[in-house]
Protein backbone atom coordinates (compact mmCIF):
# COMPACT_ATOMS: atom_id res chain seq x y z
CA UNK A 1 0.00 0.00 0.00
CA UNK A 2 2.43 2.36 1.16
CA UNK A 3 5.85 2.89 2.93
CA UNK A 4 4.60 2.63 6.20
CA UNK A 5 1.84 -0.42 5.83
CA UNK A 6 4.33 -2.59 3.63
CA UNK A 7 3.78 -6.06 3.32
CA UNK A 8 6.22 -7.35 6.80
CA UNK A 9 4.02 -5.08 8.89
CA UNK A 10 0.60 -6.30 7.36
CA UNK A 11 1.75 -10.17 8.09
CA UNK A 12 2.08 -9.61 11.39
CA UNK A 13 -1.04 -7.41 11.78
CA UNK A 14 -3.13 -9.81 9.99
CA UNK A 15 -1.17 -12.92 11.58
CA UNK A 16 0.08 -11.74 14.78
CA UNK A 17 2.65 -13.81 16.79
CA UNK A 18 1.96 -14.38 20.69
CA UNK A 19 -1.14 -12.87 20.92
CA UNK A 20 -2.87 -15.72 23.71
CA UNK A 21 -3.06 -16.08 26.86
CA UNK A 22 -0.05 -17.06 28.67
CA UNK A 23 -1.02 -19.95 31.77
CA UNK A 24 0.63 -19.10 34.69
CA UNK A 25 2.66 -15.82 33.59
CA UNK A 26 5.50 -14.87 35.82
CA UNK A 27 4.93 -10.99 35.11
CA UNK A 28 2.01 -8.96 33.43
CA UNK A 29 3.00 -5.70 32.19
CA UNK A 30 0.06 -3.05 31.19
CA UNK A 31 0.39 0.27 29.06
CA UNK A 32 -1.31 3.08 27.36
CA UNK A 33 -0.70 5.11 24.89
CA UNK A 34 -2.47 8.58 26.00
CA UNK A 35 -2.34 10.07 22.45
CA UNK A 36 -5.10 7.09 21.25
CA UNK A 37 -6.55 5.25 24.08
CA UNK A 38 -4.81 2.24 22.48
CA UNK A 39 -4.18 -0.45 25.15
CA UNK A 40 -1.96 -3.34 25.16
CA UNK A 41 -0.92 -5.68 27.98
CA UNK A 42 2.00 -8.33 27.78
CA UNK A 43 2.43 -11.26 30.11
CA UNK A 44 6.09 -12.89 30.60
CA UNK A 45 6.86 -16.54 31.77
CA UNK A 46 10.78 -15.79 33.44
CA UNK A 47 12.72 -18.92 34.08
CA UNK A 48 15.36 -18.99 37.55
CA UNK A 49 17.64 -17.24 35.37
CA UNK A 50 15.02 -14.45 34.67
CA UNK A 51 15.15 -15.47 31.17
CA UNK A 52 12.03 -14.89 29.35
CA UNK A 53 10.85 -18.53 28.29
CA UNK A 54 7.30 -17.47 26.69
CA UNK A 55 5.46 -14.49 26.55
CA UNK A 56 2.05 -13.15 25.09
CA UNK A 57 0.29 -9.98 24.64
CA UNK A 58 -3.39 -8.69 24.20
CA UNK A 59 -4.25 -5.41 23.32
CA UNK A 60 -6.72 -3.89 20.75
CA UNK A 61 -5.55 -0.96 18.50
CA UNK A 62 -3.95 0.09 15.45
CA UNK A 63 -2.13 -1.67 12.39
CA UNK A 64 0.93 0.06 14.01
CA UNK A 65 0.68 -0.84 17.59
CA UNK A 66 -0.99 -4.39 16.99
CA UNK A 67 1.90 -5.62 14.06
CA UNK A 68 4.65 -4.04 16.20
CA UNK A 69 3.58 -6.03 19.51
CA UNK A 70 3.90 -8.87 17.19
CA UNK A 71 7.52 -8.12 16.16
CA UNK A 72 8.40 -6.75 19.55
CA UNK A 73 7.65 -10.47 21.25
CA UNK A 74 9.22 -12.59 18.59
CA UNK A 75 12.41 -10.63 19.44
CA UNK A 76 11.82 -11.54 23.50
CA UNK A 77 12.28 -14.65 23.76
CA UNK A 78 15.35 -15.83 25.14
CA UNK A 79 16.34 -12.43 26.67
CA UNK A 80 16.42 -11.59 30.24
CA UNK A 81 13.48 -9.23 31.57
CA UNK A 82 16.59 -6.89 32.24
CA UNK A 83 18.03 -6.85 28.47
CA UNK A 84 14.95 -6.62 27.18
CA UNK A 85 13.93 -2.98 29.22
CA UNK A 86 17.36 -1.70 28.42
CA UNK A 87 16.53 -1.59 24.50
CA UNK A 88 16.44 1.87 23.35
CA UNK A 89 13.95 3.26 21.22
CA UNK A 90 15.90 3.95 18.71
CA UNK A 91 17.18 0.62 18.28
CA UNK A 92 13.34 -1.09 18.21
CA UNK A 93 12.77 1.36 15.65
CA UNK A 94 15.20 0.42 13.68
CA UNK A 95 14.25 -2.97 13.58
CA UNK A 96 10.66 -2.59 12.98
CA UNK A 97 12.06 -0.13 9.37
CA UNK A 98 9.10 1.88 8.68
CA UNK A 99 8.55 4.77 7.94
CA UNK A 100 7.32 6.63 10.72
CA UNK A 101 5.90 10.80 11.85
CA UNK A 102 6.49 11.39 15.68
CA UNK A 103 2.82 11.05 16.38
CA UNK A 104 2.76 7.32 15.09
CA UNK A 105 6.39 6.41 16.96
CA UNK A 106 4.34 6.29 19.39
CA UNK A 107 1.54 3.48 18.85
CA UNK A 108 5.28 1.12 17.48
CA UNK A 109 6.83 2.01 21.01
CA UNK A 110 3.93 1.13 22.84
CA UNK A 111 4.83 -2.36 23.54
CA UNK A 112 8.44 -1.41 24.15
CA UNK A 113 7.17 1.07 26.56
CA UNK A 114 4.94 -1.72 28.56
CA UNK A 115 7.69 -3.73 29.03
CA UNK A 116 9.99 -0.67 30.60
CA UNK A 117 7.13 0.31 32.91
CA UNK A 118 7.36 4.00 31.28
CA UNK A 119 4.76 6.01 29.37
CA UNK A 120 7.05 8.15 27.44
CA UNK A 121 10.59 8.59 25.99
CA UNK A 122 13.14 7.66 28.89
CA UNK B 1 -17.17 32.53 -1.11
CA UNK B 2 -14.67 30.35 -0.04
CA UNK B 3 -12.27 29.93 -2.81
CA UNK B 4 -11.80 33.79 -2.65
CA UNK B 5 -11.63 33.17 1.22
CA UNK B 6 -9.10 30.30 0.54
CA UNK B 7 -6.57 33.38 -0.71
CA UNK B 8 -6.68 35.42 2.36
CA UNK B 9 -5.03 32.58 4.40
CA UNK B 10 -1.43 32.34 3.56
CA UNK B 11 -0.67 29.12 4.74
CA UNK B 12 -2.85 28.11 1.69
CA UNK B 13 -0.13 29.66 -0.62
CA UNK B 14 2.97 28.50 0.68
CA UNK B 15 4.69 24.75 1.40
CA UNK B 16 1.24 23.04 2.05
CA UNK B 17 -0.85 25.34 -0.57
CA UNK B 18 -2.58 21.58 -2.01
CA UNK B 19 -3.19 20.91 1.60
CA UNK B 20 -7.07 19.93 2.35
CA UNK B 21 -7.23 20.75 6.47
CA UNK B 22 -9.37 19.05 7.90
CA UNK B 23 -8.85 19.85 11.39
CA UNK B 24 -10.21 23.40 12.29
CA UNK B 25 -11.65 22.50 15.38
CA UNK B 26 -8.38 21.37 16.94
CA UNK B 27 -7.20 25.16 15.32
CA UNK B 28 -7.99 27.09 12.39
CA UNK B 29 -5.80 28.68 9.94
CA UNK B 30 -4.98 32.02 9.96
CA UNK B 31 -6.10 35.01 8.02
CA UNK B 32 -3.59 37.97 6.56
CA UNK B 33 -5.16 40.51 8.53
CA UNK B 34 -4.72 38.59 11.96
CA UNK B 35 -0.62 38.07 10.96
CA UNK B 36 -0.25 41.45 10.14
CA UNK B 37 -2.15 42.19 13.27
CA UNK B 38 0.31 40.63 15.23
CA UNK B 39 3.52 41.84 13.52
CA UNK B 40 1.70 45.65 13.22
CA UNK B 41 1.66 45.24 17.50
CA UNK B 42 5.25 45.03 17.57
CA UNK B 43 5.98 47.36 14.67
CA UNK B 44 3.87 50.51 15.68
CA UNK B 45 2.27 49.92 19.07
CA UNK B 46 4.51 47.64 20.89
CA UNK B 47 4.72 49.27 25.13
CA UNK B 48 2.82 47.43 28.45
CA UNK B 49 -0.08 49.13 29.01
CA UNK B 50 -1.73 50.91 32.40
CA UNK B 51 1.87 52.25 32.61
CA UNK B 52 4.86 54.67 31.35
CA UNK B 53 3.46 58.11 30.96
CA UNK B 54 4.29 58.47 27.24
CA UNK B 55 2.38 59.05 23.65
CA UNK B 56 3.50 54.96 22.63
CA UNK B 57 2.03 53.39 26.22
CA UNK B 58 -1.17 55.24 26.40
CA UNK B 59 -1.76 54.15 23.22
CA UNK B 60 -1.25 50.79 23.59
CA UNK B 61 -3.39 51.17 26.54
CA UNK B 62 -6.35 52.52 24.80
CA UNK B 63 -5.98 49.86 21.93
CA UNK B 64 -6.05 46.90 24.56
CA UNK B 65 -8.72 47.83 26.26
CA UNK B 66 -10.47 48.47 22.32
CA UNK B 67 -10.19 45.31 21.42
CA UNK B 68 -11.83 44.11 24.60
CA UNK B 69 -14.82 46.27 23.64
CA UNK B 70 -14.83 44.33 19.96
CA UNK B 71 -15.07 41.23 22.16
CA UNK B 72 -18.07 42.14 24.15
CA UNK B 73 -19.36 43.32 20.77
CA UNK B 74 -18.47 40.43 19.06
CA UNK B 75 -20.58 37.70 21.89
CA UNK B 76 -23.27 40.75 22.25
CA UNK B 77 -21.83 41.60 26.29
CA UNK B 78 -23.40 44.75 28.06
CA UNK B 79 -20.18 45.75 29.52
CA UNK B 80 -16.51 45.75 27.88
CA UNK B 81 -15.99 45.02 32.04
CA UNK B 82 -17.39 41.40 31.36
CA UNK B 83 -14.59 40.59 29.03
CA UNK B 84 -11.39 39.41 30.61
CA UNK B 85 -8.48 37.96 28.57
CA UNK B 86 -7.18 34.56 29.20
CA UNK B 87 -4.44 32.52 26.99
CA UNK B 88 -7.68 29.93 26.03
CA UNK B 89 -10.53 28.26 26.96
CA UNK B 90 -8.39 25.59 29.62
CA UNK B 91 -7.36 28.92 31.61
CA UNK B 92 -11.03 30.12 31.38
CA UNK B 93 -12.08 27.20 33.55
CA UNK B 94 -9.81 26.59 35.68
CA UNK B 95 -10.03 30.64 36.70
CA UNK B 96 -13.81 29.88 37.09
CA UNK B 97 -12.92 26.91 39.08
CA UNK B 98 -10.37 28.65 41.61
CA UNK B 99 -12.01 32.00 41.66
CA UNK B 100 -15.53 31.76 42.12
CA UNK B 101 -16.74 27.97 42.52
CA UNK B 102 -14.31 27.13 45.04
CA UNK B 103 -15.14 30.12 47.09
CA UNK B 104 -19.16 29.62 46.54
CA UNK B 105 -19.84 25.64 46.73
CA UNK B 106 -19.50 24.30 50.36
CA UNK B 107 -18.51 20.35 50.99
CA UNK B 108 -21.02 18.17 49.68
CA UNK B 109 -22.39 20.73 46.86
CA UNK B 110 -22.81 19.40 43.54
CA UNK B 111 -21.00 20.51 40.22
CA UNK B 112 -22.72 18.82 37.56
CA UNK B 113 -20.79 18.26 33.31
CA UNK B 114 -22.15 16.33 30.71
CA UNK B 115 -21.07 12.96 29.55
CA UNK B 116 -19.71 14.99 25.95
CA UNK B 117 -17.47 17.45 27.59
CA UNK B 118 -14.02 17.92 26.58
CA UNK B 119 -10.88 16.83 29.37
CA UNK B 120 -10.40 20.80 29.84
CA UNK B 121 -14.32 20.63 31.28
CA UNK B 122 -13.31 16.88 33.34
CA UNK B 123 -10.51 17.43 34.97
CA UNK B 124 -10.38 20.72 36.55
CA UNK B 125 -13.85 19.85 38.40
CA UNK B 126 -12.19 16.74 39.37
CA UNK B 127 -9.52 18.10 41.30
CA UNK B 128 -11.79 21.06 42.63
CA UNK B 129 -13.99 18.28 44.25
CA UNK B 130 -11.26 16.00 45.79
CA UNK B 131 -9.91 19.28 47.08
CA UNK B 132 -13.08 20.62 48.57
CA UNK B 133 -15.35 17.84 49.15
CA UNK B 134 -17.53 18.16 45.85
CA UNK B 135 -19.75 15.84 44.16
CA UNK B 136 -19.00 15.84 40.70
CA UNK B 137 -22.09 14.35 38.23
CA UNK B 138 -22.55 13.76 34.73
CA UNK B 139 -25.16 14.60 32.83
CA UNK B 140 -25.78 11.58 30.40
CA UNK B 141 -26.53 11.64 26.65
CA UNK B 142 -28.84 9.51 24.75
CA UNK B 143 -27.88 6.86 22.05
CA UNK B 144 -27.73 9.83 19.08
CA UNK B 145 -25.51 11.59 21.35
CA UNK B 146 -27.62 14.98 22.64
CA UNK B 147 -28.68 15.61 26.32
CA UNK B 148 -30.79 13.35 27.82
CA UNK B 149 -33.97 16.03 28.59
CA UNK B 150 -35.81 13.66 30.59
CA UNK B 151 -36.09 13.30 34.46
CA UNK B 152 -33.98 16.69 34.49
CA UNK B 153 -35.80 17.37 38.12
CA UNK B 154 -34.10 14.51 39.75
CA UNK B 155 -30.63 15.24 37.42
CA UNK B 156 -30.39 18.29 38.85
CA UNK B 157 -30.92 18.00 42.85
CA UNK B 158 -28.57 19.25 44.98
CA UNK B 159 -26.16 21.25 41.89
CA UNK B 160 -24.95 24.18 42.25
CA UNK B 161 -23.17 25.04 39.20
CA UNK B 162 -23.26 23.33 35.87
CA UNK B 163 -20.57 23.94 33.20
CA UNK B 164 -21.35 22.92 29.80
CA UNK B 165 -19.88 22.56 26.00
CA UNK B 166 -22.75 24.60 23.59
CA UNK B 167 -21.02 22.30 20.72
CA UNK B 168 -19.66 18.79 21.40
CA UNK B 169 -15.94 18.82 19.62
CA UNK B 170 -16.50 15.01 19.57
CA UNK B 171 -20.21 14.67 18.46
CA UNK B 172 -20.91 17.99 16.59
CA UNK B 173 -23.98 18.11 18.60
CA UNK B 174 -25.57 21.55 19.45
CA UNK B 175 -26.71 21.77 22.68
CA UNK B 176 -30.15 23.93 23.87
CA UNK B 177 -27.75 26.06 26.01
CA UNK B 178 -30.63 28.95 26.20
CA UNK B 179 -33.10 26.60 27.28
CA UNK B 180 -30.98 24.74 29.57
CA UNK B 181 -29.79 27.79 31.17
CA UNK B 182 -33.39 29.46 31.56
CA UNK B 183 -34.24 26.26 33.41
CA UNK B 184 -31.31 26.02 35.54
CA UNK B 185 -31.82 29.39 36.73
CA UNK B 186 -34.78 29.03 38.34
CA UNK B 187 -32.95 26.28 41.03
CA UNK B 188 -30.24 29.17 41.27
CA UNK B 189 -27.83 27.14 39.64
CA UNK B 190 -24.84 28.80 37.93
CA UNK B 191 -23.76 28.25 34.76
CA UNK B 192 -20.40 28.05 32.49
CA UNK B 193 -20.55 27.69 28.55
CA UNK B 194 -17.74 26.37 26.79
CA UNK B 195 -18.02 28.14 23.66
CA UNK B 196 -14.91 26.62 21.98
CA UNK B 197 -16.54 25.35 19.43
CA UNK B 198 -19.00 27.38 18.62
CA UNK B 199 -17.83 30.74 18.76
CA UNK B 200 -16.67 30.95 14.93
CA UNK B 201 -19.78 29.40 13.62
CA UNK B 202 -23.11 31.18 15.46
CA UNK B 203 -23.52 34.19 16.27
CA UNK B 204 -23.07 34.34 20.03
CA UNK B 205 -25.91 36.66 22.32
CA UNK B 206 -24.70 36.36 25.86
CA UNK B 207 -27.06 39.22 26.66
CA UNK B 208 -29.70 36.88 26.12
CA UNK B 209 -28.10 33.50 26.68
CA UNK B 210 -27.54 34.81 30.35
CA UNK B 211 -24.70 32.42 31.03
CA UNK B 212 -22.45 32.88 34.46
CA UNK B 213 -19.55 32.40 32.59
CA UNK B 214 -18.63 32.13 29.24
CA UNK B 215 -15.15 30.66 27.67
CA UNK B 216 -13.38 30.49 24.37
CA UNK B 217 -10.13 30.37 22.66
CA UNK B 218 -8.99 32.50 20.18
CA UNK B 219 -6.74 30.22 17.99
CA UNK B 220 -9.92 28.09 16.96
CA UNK B 221 -11.68 31.26 15.49
CA UNK B 222 -8.61 32.82 13.13
CA UNK B 223 -7.20 34.38 16.03
CA UNK B 224 -2.99 34.14 17.18
CA UNK B 225 -2.57 31.26 19.69
CA UNK B 226 -2.24 32.04 23.55
CA UNK B 227 -4.91 34.21 24.09
CA UNK B 228 -8.82 33.54 24.63
CA UNK B 229 -11.47 35.17 26.42
CA UNK B 230 -13.73 34.41 29.33
CA UNK B 231 -16.78 36.74 29.79
CA UNK B 232 -18.34 36.89 33.28
CA UNK B 233 -21.57 38.24 34.13
CA UNK B 234 -21.93 42.10 35.98
CA UNK B 235 -23.74 39.73 38.29
CA UNK B 236 -21.06 37.52 39.87
CA UNK B 237 -17.90 40.52 39.75
CA UNK B 238 -18.50 40.92 43.35
CA UNK B 239 -17.65 37.36 43.79
CA UNK B 240 -14.68 36.77 42.00
CA UNK B 241 -11.46 36.48 44.14
CA UNK B 242 -8.21 36.94 42.82
CA UNK B 243 -6.51 34.15 40.26
CA UNK B 244 -2.97 34.69 39.41
CA UNK B 245 -1.48 37.46 41.85
CA UNK B 246 0.87 40.23 41.19
CA UNK B 247 1.48 43.14 38.97
CA UNK B 248 -0.98 44.95 37.14
CA UNK B 249 -4.21 43.54 39.27
CA UNK B 250 -3.55 45.44 42.60
CA UNK B 251 -4.66 49.20 43.37
CA UNK B 252 -2.59 49.08 46.12
CA UNK B 253 0.34 46.87 47.60
CA UNK B 254 1.77 47.10 51.20
CA UNK B 255 4.12 45.11 52.75
CA UNK B 256 1.56 43.03 54.40
CA UNK B 257 -1.44 43.03 52.32
CA UNK B 258 -2.98 44.25 49.04
CA UNK B 259 -5.83 46.28 47.75
CA UNK B 260 -6.88 44.81 44.42
CA UNK B 261 -8.62 46.02 41.28
CA UNK B 262 -12.15 45.50 40.21
CA UNK B 263 -13.01 42.80 37.40
CA UNK B 264 -11.58 42.71 34.69
CA UNK B 265 -8.46 43.79 35.68
CA UNK B 266 -8.25 41.58 38.92
CA UNK B 267 -7.87 38.77 37.27
CA UNK B 268 -5.41 40.03 34.66
CA UNK B 269 -2.19 39.65 36.35
CA UNK B 270 0.92 40.30 34.65
CA UNK B 271 1.51 41.86 31.00
CA UNK B 272 -0.70 40.08 29.35
CA UNK B 273 -0.48 38.65 25.86
CA UNK B 274 -0.68 41.80 23.70
CA UNK B 275 0.18 41.59 20.12
CA UNK B 276 -2.44 38.33 20.68
CA UNK B 277 -5.49 40.75 22.15
CA UNK B 278 -4.62 42.94 19.22
CA UNK B 279 -4.71 39.69 16.85
CA UNK B 280 -7.92 38.51 18.01
CA UNK B 281 -9.80 41.69 17.77
CA UNK B 282 -8.43 41.55 13.69
CA UNK B 283 -9.93 38.26 13.86
CA UNK B 284 -13.05 39.02 15.34
CA UNK B 285 -13.29 42.28 12.57
CA UNK B 286 -12.33 39.43 9.67
CA UNK B 287 -15.09 37.26 10.62
CA UNK B 288 -17.85 39.83 11.55
CA UNK B 289 -16.93 41.17 7.99
CA UNK B 290 -17.44 37.82 6.69
CA UNK B 291 -20.88 37.93 8.32
CA UNK B 292 -21.63 35.16 11.03
CA UNK B 293 -24.87 34.61 9.81
CA UNK B 294 -23.30 33.57 6.40
CA UNK B 295 -20.34 31.52 7.82
CA UNK B 296 -22.95 29.53 9.62
CA UNK B 297 -25.39 29.02 6.88
CA UNK B 298 -21.30 27.91 5.05
CA UNK B 299 -20.26 25.56 7.69
CA UNK B 300 -23.62 24.04 8.59
CA UNK B 301 -24.14 23.07 4.66
CA UNK B 302 -20.61 21.65 4.22
CA UNK B 303 -21.24 20.07 7.86
CA UNK B 304 -24.48 18.78 6.40
CA UNK B 305 -22.32 17.47 2.93
CA UNK B 306 -19.60 15.88 4.42
CA UNK B 307 -22.26 14.04 6.94
CA UNK B 308 -24.11 12.96 4.09
CA UNK B 309 -21.56 11.55 1.88
CA UNK B 310 -20.18 9.54 4.71
CA UNK B 311 -23.26 8.24 4.97
CA UNK B 312 -22.73 6.49 1.95
CA UNK B 313 -19.19 4.89 2.77
CA UNK B 314 -20.54 1.42 3.98
CA UNK B 315 -17.46 0.61 6.21
CA UNK B 316 -17.80 3.58 8.08
CA UNK B 317 -19.85 4.47 11.66
CA UNK B 318 -20.67 8.19 11.86
CA UNK B 319 -21.22 9.19 16.08
CA UNK B 320 -23.34 11.86 17.02
CA UNK B 321 -27.13 13.26 15.70
CA UNK B 322 -28.07 13.40 12.43
CA UNK B 323 -26.72 16.62 10.18
CA UNK B 324 -29.29 19.23 11.20
CA UNK B 325 -28.71 18.95 14.89
CA UNK B 326 -24.98 19.27 14.57
CA UNK B 327 -22.50 21.98 13.92
CA UNK B 328 -19.01 22.18 12.39
CA UNK B 329 -17.61 18.31 12.47
CA UNK B 330 -18.37 14.73 11.46
CA UNK B 331 -16.77 12.02 13.59
CA UNK B 332 -16.53 8.29 12.32
CA UNK B 333 -14.69 4.95 12.43
CA UNK B 334 -14.29 2.21 9.83
CA UNK B 335 -15.21 -1.50 10.74
CA UNK B 336 -11.75 -2.83 9.35
CA UNK B 337 -8.92 -0.13 9.82
CA UNK B 338 -8.09 1.80 12.83
CA UNK B 339 -8.75 5.70 12.92
CA UNK B 340 -4.62 6.39 13.33
CA UNK B 341 -4.04 4.21 10.77
CA UNK B 342 -6.75 5.98 8.47
CA UNK B 343 -5.48 9.44 9.07
CA UNK B 344 -1.76 8.47 8.29
CA UNK B 345 -3.40 7.48 5.09
CA UNK B 346 -5.36 10.09 4.59
CA UNK B 347 -1.87 12.78 5.70
CA UNK B 348 -0.32 10.64 2.59
CA UNK B 349 -2.94 12.28 -0.09
CA UNK B 350 -2.39 16.01 1.69
CA UNK B 351 -5.41 15.26 3.86
CA UNK B 352 -5.50 16.80 7.87
CA UNK B 353 -7.87 15.13 9.60
CA UNK B 354 -7.93 14.68 13.31
CA UNK B 355 -7.86 10.60 14.58
CA UNK B 356 -8.03 10.19 18.05
CA UNK B 357 -10.06 10.46 21.48
CA UNK B 358 -10.00 13.91 20.54
CA UNK B 359 -9.10 14.76 24.49
CA UNK B 360 -12.40 13.19 25.50
CA UNK B 361 -11.44 9.52 26.66
CA UNK B 362 -14.89 9.09 28.95
CA UNK B 363 -16.90 9.73 25.63
CA UNK B 364 -14.88 7.64 23.39
CA UNK B 365 -15.30 4.87 26.70
CA UNK B 366 -19.58 5.25 26.27
CA UNK B 367 -19.48 4.83 23.06
CA UNK B 368 -16.95 1.63 23.08
CA UNK B 369 -14.83 3.33 20.06
CA UNK B 370 -11.08 3.65 21.06
CA UNK B 371 -10.39 6.29 18.46
CA UNK B 372 -12.29 8.13 15.63
CA UNK B 373 -11.56 10.10 12.94
CA UNK B 374 -12.74 13.89 12.90
CA UNK B 375 -13.35 15.49 10.47
CA UNK B 376 -13.95 19.54 10.50
CA UNK B 377 -14.78 22.83 8.43
CA UNK B 378 -14.29 26.52 8.72
CA UNK B 379 -14.72 29.14 6.18
CA UNK B 380 -11.80 28.56 4.26
CA UNK B 381 -13.15 25.04 3.36
CA UNK B 382 -15.21 23.88 0.19
CA UNK B 383 -17.52 20.87 -0.75
CA UNK B 384 -14.12 20.32 -3.01
CA UNK B 385 -12.12 19.26 0.18
CA UNK B 386 -14.92 16.93 1.21
CA UNK B 387 -14.93 15.37 -2.40
CA UNK B 388 -11.55 14.81 -1.82
CA UNK B 389 -11.46 13.34 1.19
CA UNK B 390 -14.62 11.35 0.33
CA UNK B 391 -12.45 9.73 -2.60
CA UNK B 392 -9.49 9.42 -0.43
CA UNK B 393 -11.82 7.39 1.94
CA UNK B 394 -13.31 5.50 -0.42
CA UNK B 395 -9.77 4.28 -2.38
CA UNK B 396 -8.12 3.42 0.66
CA UNK B 397 -11.07 0.95 2.26
CA UNK B 398 -10.93 -0.64 -1.27
CA UNK B 399 -7.71 -0.94 -1.20
CA UNK B 400 -6.94 -2.00 2.65
CA UNK B 401 -10.27 -4.67 1.94
CA UNK B 402 -8.82 -6.77 -1.26
CA UNK B 403 -8.57 -9.99 0.58
CA UNK B 404 -4.90 -10.88 -0.48
CA UNK B 405 -2.78 -10.01 2.00
CA UNK B 406 -0.64 -12.53 2.94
Amino acid sequence: MEQTYKRLILRHYNNPSNKLALKKPTKVFSGANPFCGDKIEIQVKLNSAKKITAISWSGDGCVISQSSASIFTEMMIGKTLSAAQKITSAEFLKKLDIDLSPSRRKCALLPLFTIKEIIDED
Amino acid sequence: MNLKIKKQFPIFSAKYKNLVYLDSAATSQKPQVVIKAEADWYRKLNANIHRGAYALAEEATLIYEQSRAVVANFIGAKSAKEIVFTSGTTEGINLVAQSWVKHNLKPGDTILITEMEHHANIVPWQLLSKEFGFKLKYWPIDNSGKLEMKNLSQLLTGVKFLSLTQVSNVLGTVNPVDKIIAIVKQKKIKVLIDAAQSVSHLNLNVAKMKPDFLVFSAHKMLGPTGVGVLYINLARHSEMQPYKSGGEMISEVSWQMAKFKKVPWLLEAGTQALAQVYGLSAAIKYLQNIGLVNIHKHTTSLTKYAYDELSKIKDLTIYGPKSSQRLGLVSFSAKSLHAHDLATMLDRQGIAVRAGHHCAMPLHHKLQVSATVRVSVSVYNSKIDIDKLVLALKSILKQWNKPTKD
